[in-house]
């Protein structure tokens, strides 16, 4: 049973596809996990669709629907469903077959630990946890910590801690997305 | 959305039935490929996916192009479309919110590897199933007994992907009561979609 959840207003702008990327992931992350989060992310996108049905219609081109139906006569069959959906991050890691290194990006900007404390840290717990500000975040548990509150977390198992990490720059103000493996912490842009 | 009882029961069955149909065009298309079923879709969804799109802040022509984009990608994820777990509107909605992420993200940084995922993964227990039918007829009784304030604040920050900011100085607001009549909003529509 996870412990700790994303805010309402985290979920609501990630259903919203307002979350910038990196957060993005680490709260998809969150919840492939979390039944609770995927019903809330759910209602969520059933809005969307309350709100696209009554959306006034704005005029498609009058070539628009010959070019899609050409379009998917060369698409030939819909695609099969594939048994068990789940998010393309999460079976990138699982093809990667790598335990610590997600292929999720990229270059390693030293300018994210210069810059001394992130602005906003969300954090979804892979394996083993960490204790901060009084909380204890365990495997699926969701971290949102904001304007210095996370500070210090101390990790409950010493090289068992897994997780991955979206923080925002104090400065530049831009996303960096990270992951904390037992043997190294990797930063990604 | 709202109006005399009478008037918005009217209006409740024809969005029912158009929902219904939309269903079950998106079935007929997986089982048998069926082009008229597409092209009714087509008809009733693009236009609207072009609005939401437009909204926000896409041209008219890439808006144009995705919702194409759109109602392409209906056609080929059909097979995975399950009205237990979403209705046809809130798959549309998040088949067409994902592309949009994707150009954005395109747009921004061509050389990020994550394009694209989406939130939603199989429902595992049978009471997932049931919610998730039960999920769609209590969002709109939901999102109908809002008041029209709180409405049109949520649709302006979850389908125009306006900024509270925004939204405050396009209502003359204050941006305390923006954010207080959007949480109103949101924390209603929970609570009465998972008191059911």
């Amino acid at each position: 049973m996870l412990s700790v959840h994303p805010s309402t207003g985290v979920l609501w702008d990630h259903a919203s596809g307002a979350l910038p990327t990196a957060p993005a992931i680490v709260v998809a992350a969150h919840i492939e996990l979390c039944a609770g989060c995927r019903a809330t992310i759910a209602t969520f996108e059933e809005v969307g669709g309350a709100l696209l049905c009554d959306a006034p219609v704005a005029p498609m081109g009058l070539a628009a629907l010959g070019r899609v139906l050409k379009c998917i006569e060369q698409a030939a069959h819909p695609e099969a469903p594939i048994g068990g959906r789940c998010s393309r991050w999460s079976a990138r890691l699982r093809a990667s077959g790598q335990r610590d290194l997600w292929p999720i990006l990229l270059r390693t900007p030293a300018s994210a630990r210069r810059q001394g404390q992130p602005a906003e840290v969300f954090i979804c717990v892979l394996a083993g946890g960490f204790r901060s500000g009084g909380a204890v975040y365990r495997a699926g548990d969701f971290g949102e910590f904001r304007r210095g509150g996370f500070i210090k977390p101390t990790i409950l198992r010493r090289g068992r801690l897994r997780a991955l990490v979206a923080m925002r720059r104090p400065r530049e103000g831009g996303w960096a997305l990270g992951s904390v493996g037992p043997k190294h912490t990797r930063t990604y842009t | 959305m709202r109006g005399s009882d009478g008037s918005a029961k009217v209006k409740l069955d024809i969005e029912k039935d158009r929902r219904l149909s939309a269903a079950e065009d998106i079935l007929r298309i997986a089982r048998s490929e069926d082009r008229a079923s597409f092209v009714r879709l087509f008809m009733a969804f693009a236009p609207r996916v072009k609005s939401y799109l437009r909204h926000q802040g896409l041209s008219s022509e890439a808006a144009e192009d995705l919702a194409q984009e759109t109602l392409i990608n209906v056609w080929r994820k059909a097979g995975s479309f399950d009205p237990s777990r979403a209705s046809a509107s809130a798959w549309i909605f998040t088949i067409a919110r994902n592309l949009r992420v994707d150009a954005l993200r395109r747009e921004r940084r061509p050389s990020l590897l994550t394009d694209g995922f989406s939130s939603q993964s199989e429902p595992k227990t049978p009471e997932e199933v049931y919610v998730g039918r039960e999920r769609e007829r209590g969002v709109r009784q939901a999102l109908n007994a809002l008041p029209r304030e709180q409405l049109e604040v949520l649709r302006m920050s979850f389908f125009m992907g306006r900024a509270h900011g925004d939204i405050a100085e396009e209502l003359n607001l204050p941006l305390g009561t923006v954010k207080s009549r959007l949480r109103l909003a949101v924390s209603h529509l929970r609570t009465r979609v998972e008191q059911r």
